[in-house]
């Protein structure tokens, strides 16, 4: 008799996904702030490069400038995996979920899975549209671009898929925890803007100390050229290994507290 | 076959369910009664582990839930008819629920047509009524064509042709030798719905049994009429029965009928009414359950709110 295996789970996990208007907004959203931003920053950039100081200019980053818009779409792709877990709780549906697969770690592991690789193949094709597309933008006299042959693009565009991915992996595990869409994204968004806030208003030694360590600073390590940025960050594969950290944890509660409490 | 042993679930200082055990047998709509807030979601939550039980076990053919391999082949169960996304279609609903069960999608048009949800099956399911959304709440439970199905007030929201239907549809699957558990805090609808009640108050086990066991559980009444009231008086004192004076008729509780015929002729008393007053199911029900409502509406008086 066939039976409820992993796969039967991911399958039906893939399919609530694509068939929410929501998801495909907030995809589009995630397109539209990456290459978006990464387009408009870009040509900004361009027009202000002849006044930059000789400062600036040594440490000018083409690939972090056309890959800026991650760190707007982070909220989209949050949103997806809040909602992800969280409308089931909202509108109960998570019952009928549960009553048809029992085991709640295979529905939370579908999920994950589903999540993941949706986010992380949207946003790979998003970063290496915003790079290319930047890197054209930018283009002109004196203006140093990069291409994809040069040291750092590829690791900076593939960990800047990755950062959305794990950015809606983040707003997954709150939601696992917090249950309720709306205290969600309000604690992601927190996280993201009101935590950096909270630092600058630190004498500076405490927040080169601490700055570091925000999912938004890891994000800048992820996707620039090492020692571009004004405050110490960690280099990109240390941040991308503290960023998976907290993403482990974070569902790790989840995990937990979805597997004891009622539904 | 749901078992249901020395259940009991805690939220807190409250007793949700009391130690509670039952056991739902095949081939019998099954009735699952109570006031509002009385339990009755609860325990189904707890048969299909939704809920951690404090205590005790619930079973379903003598597995618990979570050992299903299958579970929608197994029990099918509408909990809440609006639990549903409702940006999602009808059909897109079923079809998860299918994908995760490896049932095949031919089922799902199959149930949509069973609940006749066909023609609306590619409607956001946001959009649907209450009655309708029970319907599809119906189709998911049937999906995987389980031995086991448990309706959590099905009832609600459907029209009269829909309660009608409903009714109908379920004696069928209990026919077709199903175990089939529907609740409701309604007796008189259960009391054409179902064979065999579960009736339960604050959590607690009130009563169990058929039809007329409930019925005969209650006192029943007989009203007498007759001109010699001196004499009708002296021969129930005689006899003990107790008796009580309406406007125009003596009601004599917990005596049969025909002993009071007998008596009254040997006594030379004619009657001008002998007419035995059946307790309906909802009488019952409401008398069995009066100390177990949670919330007690004021009776209201003519002119006054």
């Amino acid at each position: 008799m066939p039976r409820v295996s992993i796969i039967s789970v991911v399958r039906s996990e893939f399919l609530k996904l694509r068939t929410l208007r929501s998801t495909w907004l907030s995809f589009a959203i995630t397109a539209a702030l990456t290459i978006g931003f990464g387009a408009l920053i870009s040509y900004v950039t361009k027009m202000q490069f002849p006044k930059m100081s000789f400062i600036d200019k040594a440490y000018f980053d083409p690939i972090a400038i056309s890959l800026v818009g991650t760190l707007f779409a982070q909220f989209a792709v949050g949103v997806i995996g809040a909602l992800m877990i969280t409308s089931e709780f909202v509108s109960g549906s998570i019952r009928t979920t549960l009553a048809a697969v029992p085991s709640r770690m295979r529905v939370l592991v579908a999920k994950a899975v589903v999540l993941k690789f949706s986010v992380l193949i949207v946003g790979l094709i998003c970063a290496f549209a915003a790079f290319l597309l930047g890197q054209v933008i930018m283009s002109g006299p004196g203006i140093p671009t990069a291409t994809m042959a040069d040291a750092n693009t590829l690791r900076a565009v593939l960990l800047a898929g990755l950062y959305l991915m794990l950015l809606s992996l983040l707003g997954f595990g709150l939601g696992l925890i917090i249950r309720q869409a709306a205290g969600t994204i309000s604690v992601f968004v927190s996280i993201l803007l009101v935590l950096p806030l909270i630092t600058f208003l630190l004498p500076s030694t405490w927040r080169d100390a601490i700055a570091k360590f925000l999912p938004s600073s890891l994000g800048r390590s992820m996707m620039s050229a090492p020692g571009a940025d004004a405050i110490p960050l960690f280099g990109p594969w240390a941040a991308t290994g503290i960023l998976v950290g907290y993403v482990v944890l974070l569902i790790g509660i989840g995990a937990y507290l979805f597997e004891h409490r009622d539904v | 076959m749901i078992e249901v042993q020395h259940l009991t679930k805690r939220f807190g200082d409250n007793l949700a369910v009391d130690d509670l055990s039952f056991t739902v047998k095949p081939g019998i709509v099954t009735g699952f009664l109570g006031p509002n807030g009385s339990g009755k979601s609860t325990t189904m939550r707890l048969i299909l582990g939704l809920n951690s039980p404090t205590s005790g076990t619930a079973t379903i053919n003598g597995q618990r839930f979570a050992e299903l391999k299958a579970p929608l082949r197994e029990v099918g169960a509408l909990l809440d008819a609006k639990a549903l996304h409702p940006g999602r279609s009808a059909r897109n609903q079923l079809v998860a629920l299918a994908l995760s069960n490896q049932i095949s999608l031919s089922r799902v048009d199959e149930v949509l047509d069973i609940v006749g949800l066909t023609e609306v099956a590619n409607r956001r399911a946001g959009d649907f009524s209450l009655g309708m959304s029970q319907r599809l709440g119906i189709a998911s439970a049937l999906l995987g064509d389980p031995g086991t199905l448990m309706f959590d007030e099905p009832i609600n929201g459907l029209d009269p042709e829909g309660i009608r239907w409903v009714r109908d549809f379920f004696q069928q699957l209990a026919d077709e030798g199903r175990t089939v558990l529907v609740s409701s805090h309604l007796m008189s609808e259960m009391a054409l719905t179902a064979d065999h009640f579960i009736i339960i108050g604050r959590g607690r086990m009130i009563t169990e049994g058929s039809k007329e066991d409930l019925a005969l559980s209650g006192t029943g009444s007989v009203h007498v009429r007759t001109p010699l009231h001196q004499e009708f008086k002296q021969l129930v004192a005689d006899k003990q029965w107790q008796m009580r004076e309406e406007a125009d008729a003596f009601v004599i509780e917990g005596v049969p009928v025909a002993e009071i015929g007998d008596q009254t002729f040997a006594a030379g008393i004619p009657l001008h009414e002998l007419s035995a007053r059946e307790v309906s199911l909802e009488d019952s029900f409401m008398a069995l359950t009066a100390g177990a409502v949670e919330y007690t509406g004021r009776r209201m008086r003519k002119g006054k709110l």
